[in-house]
């Protein structure tokens, strides 16, 4: 299986540098869709869904390979690798802010930027590390996937399912762009707020751009700070949006910012 | 319209006061969201369910009313979802009530766009779902159950399932033992008398491949006799003990000893019957050899007693001969029946004399012989006394070996050798005299062997058996009375010495005699 179909990995685009977008924890890459128009002129917009999610390939899917952010982020290298584009701009939001870290760290040869949407190296509280969550609230979180899992994806599957071949009719789907299957979104979800990529920050060696919203309960203003101070080429941008999706929310703001980091 | 109902057009006009009645008391929440989340109004049924008064909830945030894993879903999918889809329908979440209550409800939300896609504001509709949610719960509990009760069937296969392969493991370990004893071991059925079950050792004793078959092992005799009596005793509910000859292709027949007792249950009822096999043939061997041993010692006895005995008569013959012979010696007509008489009693007296030698009666005469240049002598004469038609040809390669033995002795004994080699070779042929010096193996005390061969008739394994009996003769009768190895055998023995005799039906015999040469 290629690592293409693997990822639904789309290019938009015919010329420029790479310019890769990675989604977060919930949905899928449609997250972008206000950002890439802002960039398809000029570069070669790549996007893709995390293995588990969106219209990747659920068989390619395994609780150990993905157990924690690192399988990710060897799928980010296989990508780069198998595109062959040469050094990529590299935005990823929310828990692929991490996923980026790791990729960037473990090869750096293959990234020139790397932007951190609402990144959080680690979501629960640690002594004097204030990661904006207890371990009971990260409990509990787990324990309400599943309630609504129950009532919502289960019911929301057989309408997903009978149009497989045809995806444009998927696309409109009510909620089909934070379709997951329950056991993989349980699972993801615990690999993703019980992460500690604390320690890598420090080994990132490519000039690296933080997005901050200026209220955002998942990646307070102080995570990002935290991520800023220790990324040693970092700049902290703290965009005057609310949430945890500036993509969504401030997708003018967001485009700006992040042109603003590459042409600086 | 097969309804109660009144049904009046004028009801669909509305008022502002009964309209907003309709908004304040509607059996659901209605909130109404800036672009930013920001709660810009709710109705009344909202503010009763979580215990605001009217002026609290505007210029909150939506989430701020939900318990944290609410505010990160709602971050992560109801947000995204809102301004993807402009919709959503259902979303299950837990208010927090002033007081802190829980309260489980179900949210649709829409988003209002202006023409460009812009949100303008956002409207949300929330149902209590505290029944829904108790019901979602026992569901979620059932297939928590349900999980549990799979794990426990999984963890109790897997558990059968080690039990199993311990089972196995111990039952290989005990074939395994059943395989290590060195008997044999069957089961058979008390009502039919056949054998169904059997060990390894069984079927490789009786060189069979199915115990049904074990019966076909046996000699034809004993499958006729044994066979009936076994299938007997079992019925009958008795022990059966026997001895199987068991017919090997190409090899000796082996001996195996059958033993089968039937085993009763505590109310006394037969319910199977157990046995074992045994190789016994070595048992058998060493028995027969031990017969044969009492028989030869018997036959020895026999033959000292009346050789001793016919040797007194037979000096009281020659003495009286003498005597004649003195108050003959005038009567020449009678001297060529007298001398007869001399000849034929001390031939008898010679035979006389091999039978005590063979009885262990120990009248030979004893020197220290050199063994070589004497063989040269006999066999010089020898070769002389020969027909034409046989060749005698020696070969010693013991010189300056010495015996202890009587030089008579030895020539007699190479003499009895040579005329059983003749008899053997009837249409003539080589004859061939040799020594040679080796070591024993048992004692490495050096000993020389005198050998002869010939390549005539040869003996069967049943001849050469009794080869060394006395008056155990081929020949025809007339011809010899057998006592010519019995002599050598006996001499061997008294020179404490051994007697080896090699031989295959037509493919002639060498006779050797091994004795003690120290250097």
């Amino acid at each position: 299986m290629s690592v293409i179909t693997r990822n639904n990995v789309q290019i938009l685009g015919d010329s420029g540098s790479p310019i890769v977008f990675a989604h977060g924890f919930g949905c899928d890459q449609n997250m972008w869709r206000f950002v890439t128009p802002n960039f398809t002129d000029d570069f070669r917009v790549v996007l893709f869904d995390l293995v588990g999610a969106g219209r990747s390939d659920l068989s390619a899917w395994s609780p150990d390979r993905y157990s924690s952010l690192e399988g990710h982020a060897d799928d980010v290298l296989e990508i780069l690798r198998e595109l062959d584009l040469g050094k990529a701009i590299f935005v990823g939001h929310s828990v692929s802010a991490m996923i980026g870290v790791l990729a960037a760290r473990a090869a750096p040869e293959l990234f020139s930027h790397l932007v951190l949407v609402g990144p959080s190296p680690k979501y629960i509280n640690d002594g004097n590390y204030f990661g904006g969550f207890t371990a009971p609230e990260i409990e509990e979180l787990l324990e309400f996937l599943d309630s609504n899992h129950m009532g919502w994806s289960a019911a929301m599957a057989p309408t997903i399912m009978a149009n497989p071949d045809r995806p444009e009719l998927g696309e409109e789907l009510t909620n089909s762009f934070c379709r997951t299957d329950p056991e993989i979104a349980r699972h993801f979800a615990r690999t993703t707020f019980t992460s500690d990529n604390r320690s890598d920050l420090a080994h990132v060696a490519i000039p690296t751009l933080i997005l901050q919203c200026r209220e955002d309960i998942i990646a307070p203003q102080a995570v990002g700070k935290y991520v800023h101070d220790a990324i040693p080429d970092s700049q902290l941008v703290t965009l005057d949006a609310t949430g945890h999706c500036p993509n969504l929310s401030a997708p003018e703001a967001t485009s700006t910012a992040i042109r603003d980091f590459i042409f600086a | 319209m097969d309804t109660n109902c009144p049904s009046d057009t004028d009801a669909l006009q509305i008022d502002l006061d009964e309209l907003r009645d309709l908004y304040e008391h509607a059996p659901c929440g209605y909130l109404s969201l800036d672009p930013g989340g920001c709660i810009v109004r709710v109705n009344a049924t909202f503010r009763a369910w979580t215990g605001y008064d009217t002026g609290e909830l505007p210029g909150r945030r939506f989430q701020d009313l939900l318990n944290v894993a609410g505010k990160i879903y709602y971050e992560t999918h109801f947000a995204p979802l809102l301004r993807l889809q402009g919709s959503f329908n259902e979303v299950a979440l837990d208010l927090v009530a002033k007081n802190g209550d829980r309260i489980p409800i179900l949210v649709n939300a829409a988003e209002r766009r202006d023409e460009d896609g812009k949100a303008i504001s956002i409207w949300i509709t929330v149902f209590n779902a505290t029944d829904r949610r108790r019901y979602e719960s026992e569901l979620l509990a059932a297939r928590s159950a349900l999980s549990a009760a799979n794990q426990e069937l999984q963890d109790l296969n897997e558990e059968l399932s080690a039990t199993n392969q311990s089972l196995d493991r111990t039952n290989n370990e005990l074939h395994a033992f059943y395989d290590t004893l060195p008997v044999g071991i069957f089961r058979a059925d008390p009502f039919s008398g056949e054998i169904v079950q059997a060990s390894r050792r069984f079927f490789a004793l009786l060189g069979v491949d199915s115990a049904e078959d074990w019966l076909s092992a046996l000699t034809s005799e004993d499958r006729t006799a044994i066979g009936p009596q076994f299938q007997e005793a079992i019925r009958a509910g008795k022990t059966f003990s026997g001895r199987l000859r068991i017919d090997v292709q190409d090899a000796p027949q082996r001996h195996v000893q059958m033993k089968a007792i039937p085993i009763t249950n505590s109310g006394g009822l037969i319910t199977s019957v157990v046995g074992v096999v045994e190789d016994v043939t070595e048992e058998f061997r060493a028995e027969a050899q031990k017969r044969q041993i009492d028989r030869d010692a018997i036959v020895r006895q026999l033959t000292g007693g009346f050789a001793h005995n016919l040797n007194g008569i037979l000096t009281v013959i020659l003495g009286n001969l003498e005597l004649l012979e003195e108050e003959l010696a005038d009567r020449p007509h009678l001297q060529p029946t007298l001398e007869s008489s001399f000849v034929v009693t001390q031939r008898a007296a010679k035979l006389v004399n091999h039978l005590l030698l063979y009885s262990g009666y120990t009248l030979a005469q004893f020197a220290n012989l050199e063994v070589d240049p004497h063989l040269q002598d006999i066999a010089r004469n020898q070769a002389n006394r020969l027909a034409a038609k046989y060749r005698l040809t020696v070969d010693l390669q013991a010189a300056g070996a010495v015996v202890e033995l009587g030089s008579d002795m030895l020539k007699e004994a190479i003499e009895e050798l040579i005329t059983n080699a003749v008899a053997a070779m009837p249409d003539g042929g080589d004859i061939h005299l040799s020594t040679r010096l080796t070591m024993r193996d048992e004692t490495q005390a050096r000993e020389i062997v005198i050998a002869v061969s010939d390549q005539g008739f040869g003996m069967d394994n049943a001849t050469l058996k009794k080869a060394r009996e006395p008056f155990f003769t081929k020949r025809e009768v007339g011809m010899g009375i057998g006592l010519g190895l019995s002599f050598v055998d006996g001499l061997a023995r008294v020179a404490s010495g051994e007697l080896r005799l090699r031989s295959a039906s037509g493919k002639g015999t060498t006779v050797e005699l091994h004795l003690p040469a120290p250097d």
